[in-house]
């Protein structure tokens, strides 16, 4: 059954792309750039927007994704001879469930404070398409390997759009970069606060939601400009 | 085959039973995968319990520590819902059914008049909508200073409209708790001794 779903690949839109390519590098590399789950494919926008407001924020649902990504690509590429056709969406999910409770009772557990923070956005990474779509687009049809460097890539990606929103948005809503971060990384990271000179007011507005979406707006038409500059 | 001189109702049977195997293999598999996540869960579970527990406590002390104005919370712990502190002062915890979820209080009140008289109220978490209800998260907002000098009849004070869910489910949960707080100052006392066992 699955020995027939694997042959006959028929990538879904944007999403296999770069797999016929081949090479682990070039998969590793789609996730980061080509394939971008938040820039490229606008995937995983809700917590995105939600978290981005500092760069501590950013690296924890960073890791937390990354986590849930790697576990859930892994298991369902060794699991896709088993999972049965017909209920593979209902395995896919079981499976991103599980990491994901993982990822929270680990955030819990050794950065209280941050999940007290962000727990909620981190609950909702069951739900980013970001995850299922790797999932079903390219861990259910290629070894667990590939699958891995997929998860690698994807998350690299991911964490490469949290970071520069988080950063940006730090930088502007609060004149600080790295503000917190010991937050996840004990009391010896204090001392990694940057104090930007004349931004110590901040815009507000650019640390509330509506913010988010500018920021997140001007950083996607300036990839697009850029890209559409490189083709010509 | 036998199959071939049974009569003709059931020469379907060999299809059927291919048909519940066909069934039965996803079905097994889906269950393993079950069985697998659920291992997953439980041993995470295991590893991370005891430092959640660890880290609820101590939220739980530094809001009782925000409670009494002090830097650290005073040795001893709850018994129940009540946290006797021995000097006549016992703290009070709850939960009232707010708009948005539950609303989870704490107080310290003076147990040494007749009647348990509220110092300090203090609202430890609620998914009460933002902007409406901020005033619970400032325990020097006028509306939470009513309480202070009131007993059971804390269940009297004026609502606020607009919060009026929020308000009134604080005011009856924080006078309900009050009408069965201890109040004898002897057997508080000898609580408070009890209490101060407790101490890690």
């Amino acid at each position: 059954m699955s020995a027939r779903r694997e042959q006959a690949v028929a990538p879904p839109v944007g999403a296999a792309a770069g797999v016929a390519a081949g090479g682990a590098a070039a998969t590793l590399r789609a996730g980061v750039l080509a394939r971008n789950p938040a820039w490229t494919q606008l995937l995983g926008l809700c917590p995105l927007l939600a978290v981005t407001t500092s760069v501590v924020n950013s690296v924890a649902l960073a890791l937390s994704s990354a986590m849930v990504l790697i576990g859930a690509n892994l298991a369902v590429s060794c699991l896709r001879r088993w999972i049965p056709d017909f209920a593979r969406l209902p395995a896919y999910v079981l499976i991103i469930a599980t990491f994901t409770t993982c990822a929270v009772l680990l955030l819990e557990a050794y950065a209280f404070d941050l999940y007290l923070r962000i727990a909620l956005f981190v609950q909702i990474i069951v739900t980013n398409c970001m995850i299922l779509a790797r999932a079903e687009a390219f861990a259910s049809r290629q070894p667990p390997g590939l699958a891995l460097l997929d998860a690698l890539g994807t998350a690299a990606g991911f964490a490469l759009a949290l970071l520069v929103l988080g950063a940006l948005r730090e930088a502007l809503g609060h004149g600080t970069l790295f503000a917190g971060m010991e937050l996840l990384f004990g009391p010896a990271a204090a001392g990694w606060r940057i104090d930007l000179p004349g931004l110590d007011a901040g815009l507000l507005l650019v640390s509330l939601p509506p913010g988010a979406f500018i920021v997140a707006g001007l950083l996607l038409g300036a990839g697009h400009a850029i890209r559409t500059r490189l083709r010509r | 085959m036998a199959d071939v001189n049974e009569p003709p109702g059931s020469t379907e049977r060999p299809g059927a039973t291919g048909a519940v195997a066909a069934w039965l293999r996803p079905l097994a598999a889906f269950l393993a995968i079950t069985a697998g996540c659920a291992t997953l869960l439980a041993a995470t579970v295991e590893l991370t319990a005891p430092h959640i527990a660890d880290a609820r406590a101590r939220l739980e002390h530094q809001a009782v520590a925000r409670l009494l104005d002090a830097d650290t919370a005073p040795p001893g712990c709850w018994t129940g819902d009540t946290w006797f502190l021995g000097d006549g002062h016992a703290l009070l915890r709850g939960s009232a059914a707010g708009y948005g979820g539950p609303i989870q209080w704490m107080l310290v009140f003076d147990a040494t008049a007749g009647t348990p008289l509220i110092q300090r109220v203090l609202v430890t978490a609620h998914q009460e909508t933002p902007g409406i209800a901020d005033f619970l998260n400032d325990p020097q907002h006028g509306w939470l200073t009513g309480f202070h000098g009131r007993g059971a009849d804390a269940a009297n004070l004026d609502t606020i409209s607009g919060a009026t869910i929020t308000t009134r489910a604080l005011t009856r949960s924080i006078g309900r708790a009050l009408a069965d707080a201890p109040t004898q100052s002897p057997s508080m006392a000898a609580d408070g001794a009890a209490a101060a066992a407790c101490v890690p």
